[in-house]
């Protein structure tokens, strides 16, 4: 019963903790990582603002340098005298000091004078478009962006500039589509500044760094703002400069391990930032993974969307920490689980105890040990069922303190019979004897003729109370026997007619007639004989009272089944008298131990008793119909073994 | 017809002596039964009358002896317990009646001689007869 109450319980208590926690695991779990991702996102979008800072920065520098180039008087004077080699000269000081990777000199007209790198510029090379310095020819101002070189600039500018600039292509998931196999096109820092005497255009000073494959800016911003923090074996944070979707400048890793110089961003991103001009800050599919990003457009110094700057952090590291709080809710989970059980458990223990100790009890109580205390300590209704179940205890208890008072009156009783029946047995041979003696001398006086009337009646009075005295130790010694029975296969009639045998003298000495009818083809009984007798004996000598001289007394057998239990056979031993009957009231009672109808002394009431006890230690029975005036019947049925005597 | 008669209480021997001998039986007495025995041996008696407790050799023991020595020879058993302790381990074979002291002449008369009636002559004669 506990056990299998206990493990109900404990598995609801179970359901309920798993329930919870597993609905707390997915809500919390979401709402936290939401958060999370929310969090990491508005760090990401601040870090593109100190990323773009950064490249604004470089571009500042850019133009500082430019325009204080341009402050020297030396450089006019030499431009004005088409002094080219100190010029050249000049602008190479200028390039190392302010590491340009492109520099040069145009004329008012925007053609180009001179420029540092491997090709020198000569009035009869085709002229090449010079976006900076057509700016701010225009302007007649300084300018200075991100400026989109093409590869013919370049090419003149120096060829090397060109091929660091062309990207092949590499085809990216998630990219849009797009036609070509390469960029030739460089995307530059890059600064132009007019010279001027006094209202008269000298030239115009240009220079800038090229973009393309630049490891400077987008190093230094992962320096800066990441601080160059590794995720298993990879850069956490990562910053890409994009000329239109390709990337141009990047410490994005393709899965080979090198930079992932030329393949392009994701459509979506591509479309929302390039095309519509707004801020991407979500997490986005970035060559090969995905990251937590911001994006921004850049604008070209004529405010042309020409390409992108973005950072991002990888998502992994997220997602790793969702794992550990998903792993810290499961553990919590699990924990309260164990506890629910355990408190199932002990729950189950407290709440069943009661129950458990009343199972306990009954199974005592069913045993027969009714000493169990059973002291109520609950309330509600198992209080009421322990309650009951103490009354029903305590009723137990006194019945069976009755019984066994009654039981140990009864073994009392039987116990004093027992001692008084010793006493007699032993007395009465004592007495016998000399009784005997009394008896027999005194009815041979009796015979004499010369006996006086006065001596007669004397003697006839010792006579009768001899007889009584004869009596009264007849009972005592019928009382005493209380000995176990030890049956034998006996012959019913052969029996029967013995013991008629023994009593023939004393019947006829009062001349009653004492017949049989024996049927025949009735089974052995089980018997002992010698109690038996003295049942039969007792029964022959009642009927032997009650019969008035010349009357007779039949005893018969005959087969017949009990009247109980059906089917049971048995023999039926019958002694009939014809005498004086015994009425209604005192037949109930004839069986019962000191009754007697005789005269005060003339029975001990103990013959009828001590024989129904007998015939009941065989399993048989005797019943007595009687009818006052007609005689009496007493009937002995013993059960039968079977085997059929031969007639 | 003798009638031997046994019982360890000469008061009883002489009682019955008394009862019988008027009704014309001859009656020789014992008080053991060994001594009993030997009378059954030597003497022509009809008919046994055994006290069942006796000291020494009891009651029982002289009615197998007698019923394996002379069988026929009737012999009712006397008894001061009536049964069944009297007749407790009675041999039903050779005992032809039972007697419960105390008992009054007419009843000891009316046992021998319902008894002495159904022995026929010839397994009543005793050796000392022929």
């Amino acid at each position: 019963l506990l056990s299998s109450t206990r493990a109900k319980l404990v598995a609801s208590f179970l359901g309920v903790s798993l329930l919870g926690g597993t609905v707390a695991l997915l809500v919390g779990g979401q709402l936290l990582y939401r958060a999370l991702l929310r969090e990491a996102s508005n760090r990401v979008s601040l870090d593109l603002n100190a990323a773009r800072e950064i490249y604004q920065s470089r571009l500042r520098r850019l133009t500082v340098v430019l325009n204080a180039a341009v402050l020297n008087d030396a450089l006019d004077t030499a431009l004005a005298r088409r002094d080219l080699p100190p010029l050249v000269e000049r602008l190479e000081r200028l390039a190392r000091y302010g590491r340009l990777d492109f520099a040069g000199l145009a004329a008012a007209d925007g053609r180009t004078l001179c420029r540092i790198g491997p090709a020198p510029a000569s009035p009869l090379s085709p002229p090449v478009d010079n976006p900076l310095v057509t700016l701010a020819l225009e302007r007649r101002s300084a300018v200075s962006g991100t400026v989109l070189l093409d590869r013919a600039f370049l090419q003149a500018e120096n060829p090397e500039l060109a091929e660091r600039a062309r990207i092949q292509l590499i085809d990216t998931p998630m990219a849009a589509p797009r036609r070509g196999t390469e960029e030739t096109a460089g995307m530059a820092l890059g600064a132009a500044v007019p010279l001027v005497d006094g209202e008269r255009l000298l030239g115009v000073l240009y220079g800038g760094v090229l973009l393309n494959r630049s490891r400077e800016t987008v190093d230094s911003i992962r320096e800066a703002v990441f601080q160059d923090e590794v995720y298993e074996g990879r850069n956490l944070g990562t910053a890409t400069l994009f000329l239109g979707d390709v990337r141009i400048a990047t410490n994005v890793m393709t899965p080979a391990g090198t930079r992932a110089i030329g393949t392009r961003v994701s459509r979506q991103v591509g479309q929302r930032v390039l095309g519509e001009g707004a801020r991407w800050s979500d997490r986005a599919f970035v060559v090969s993974d995905w990251y937590i990003t911001a994006y921004e457009p850049i604008y070209d110094i004529r405010a042309q969307r020409v390409g992108m700057l973005y950072v991002g952090v990888l998502e992994a590291k997220y997602a790793q920490v969702r794992r550990r709080a998903l792993g810290a809710f499961v553990a919590v989970t699990l924990a309260g689980m164990a506890l629910a059980a355990g408190l199932g458990y002990a729950l189950a223990a407290r709440v069943l105890r009661p129950i458990q100790r009343l199972v306990q009890a009954s199974t005592e109580v069913s045993r027969g040990d009714l000493s169990v205390r059973l002291e109520p300590h609950t309330r509600g209704e198992i209080g009421v069922l322990e309650r009951t179940f103490a009354d029903m205890l305590s009723a137990l208890r006194e019945r069976e303190r009755r019984q066994r008072l009654e039981h140990e009156l009864e073994l009392a009783r039987s116990e004093k019979q027992a001692s008084v029946g010793r006493l007699a047995a032993g007395v009465a041979h004592e007495i016998n004897n000399p009784l005997t003696g009394v008896l027999m001398f005194t009815h041979m006086l009796l015979r004499r003729e010369d006996l006086g009337a006065d001596v007669r009646a004397d003697l006839e009075t010792i006579a009768r109370e001899t007889d009584r005295v004869r009596r009264i130790v007849k009972g005592l010694l019928d009382f005493a026997r209380e000995t176990p029975i030890a049956t034998e296969p006996t012959a019913v009639n052969e029996w029967v007619a013995s013991i008629l045998a023994l009593l023939q003298g004393q019947a006829q000495a009062r001349r009653v007639g004492l017949r049989s009818s024996l049927a025949e083809n009735l089974p052995t009984v089980e018997l002992d004989r010698t109690q038996l007798q003295s049942v039969l004996m007792n029964l022959l000598l009642n009927a032997l009272d009650a019969t008035d001289p010349g009357a007779d007394i039949l005893v018969t057998t005959e087969l017949s089944a009990k009247p109980g239990p059906a089917g049971v056979s048995g023999v039926e031993i019958a002694v009939v008298d014809r005498g004086r009957g015994i009425p209604a009231d005192d037949l109930a009672r004839v069986f019962d131990p000191f009754f007697t109808t005789k005269e005060v002394g003339q029975g001990t009431g103990l013959g009828l008793a001590v024989s129904l006890g007998i015939v009941e230690k065989h399993g048989g029975t005797i019943r007595a119909e009687s009818q006052v005036g007609i005689g009496s019947t007493f009937t002995v049925w013993l059960p039968g073994t079977g085997g059929e005597q031969p007639p | 017809m003798k009638v031997l008669i046994v019982d360890d209480n000469r008061l009883i021997l002489e009682a019955c002596r008394r009862a019988l001998e008027p009704e014309g039986y001859e009656v020789v007495t014992a008080t053991d039964a060994e001594r009993a025995l030997t009378m059954v041996r030597g003497e022509a008696v009809g008919l046994v009358l055994a006290d069942v407790r006796m000291p020494g050799r009891n009651g029982i023991w002289l009615i197998r002896e007698i019923a394996r020595m002379r069988p026929g020879l009737p012999v009712v058993a006397i008894s001061g317990f009536p049964a069944p302790e009297g007749g407790a381990g009675l041999p039903l074979r050779g005992l032809a009646g039972f007697l419960a002291k105390p008992f009054t002449p007419t009843e000891l008369v009316a046992t021998v001689r319902g008894v002495a009636k159904e022995v026929p002559n010839a397994t009543a004669a005793s050796p000392g007869d022929r």
